[in-house]
């Protein structure tokens, strides 16, 4: 929504991140509620190992913590939006 | 050269980091960000394309119009208060994002905490969330 070049789009479930039309305006990166992205230049976001079928991350985990979850995700989601409107607030 | 709308300006950088002569010049200290527009004569206008603000004109060189120039005092982090986005892109952000969605479950108005802490913040909440479910699967 604030990335003026649509850098930053969806692709399915994922947000993906197109590294060629980013401008490092860094407006995602004040968006962005989970801090996930940092700007120098350019943008830095996680792309979840594209063209790989799962992260690297999640395969050499030594202790199988990590896990490429959209449901959980979701899951926390509709959390965090229940407990806002339970609080009076807009979802 | 370029011709800035400081009523528009952002202060984002974009315009910096796309200009392929270093003509627009950051100047940052601790809790202000200056960006400095040197008089250009190039007739490239990647500035004036990428800027998310729509600040930014060209106008023919002339050598009596001064370099703009503008200050932005950046935001100060409400948790740690470290400096990091300027005003008007906070309140650009702001503007973008339904209300409801600017405060988390617990109520904090995450606008104002820098990303550094915004990611304290929810590893803290995530990683209670998982204690949470494990106790619940094994009492």
């Amino acid at each position: 929504m604030v990335c003026a070049t649509a850098a930053l789009y969806k692709d399915g479930e994922k947000t993906a991140f197109d590294v060629d039309k980013c401008t490092g305006c860094g407006m995602c990166q004040v968006a962005c509620p989970f801090g996930v992205i940092s700007t120098d230049k350019i943008a830095h976001k996680c792309d979840l190992c594209s063209g790989r079928e799962i992260p690297a991350c999640v395969i050499t985990c030594p202790a199988n913590a990590l896990s490429l979850d959209f449901d959980l995700a979701s899951r926390r989601a509709r959390y965090r939006a229940a407990m806002l409107v339970a609080r009076g607030g807009r979802a | 050269m370029i011709c800035v709308d400081p009523g528009k300006c952002l202060g984002c950088l974009a315009c910096s980091n796309v200009c392929p002569s270093q003509n627009i010049v950051l100047l940052q200290s601790a809790d202000t960000r200056t960006i400095h527009w040197k008089r250009c004569k190039e007739e490239c206008d990647l500035c004036v394309e990428f800027c998310p603000a729509k600040a930014l004109a060209l106008v023919p060189y002339d050598q009596s119009i001064p370099e703009p120039e503008i200050s932005f005092e950046l935001a100060e982090c409400r948790i740690c208060g470290s400096r990091y986005a300027t005003m008007p892109m906070l309140m650009r952000v702001k503007a973008s994002i339904p209300p409801g969605l600017q405060v988390d479950a617990s109520g904090m108005e995450w606008i104002w905490i820098c990303p550094q802490c915004r990611r304290e913040v929810e590893a803290e909440s995530a990683a209670g969330q998982v204690v949470r479910e494990r106790k619940r699967m094994n009492p």
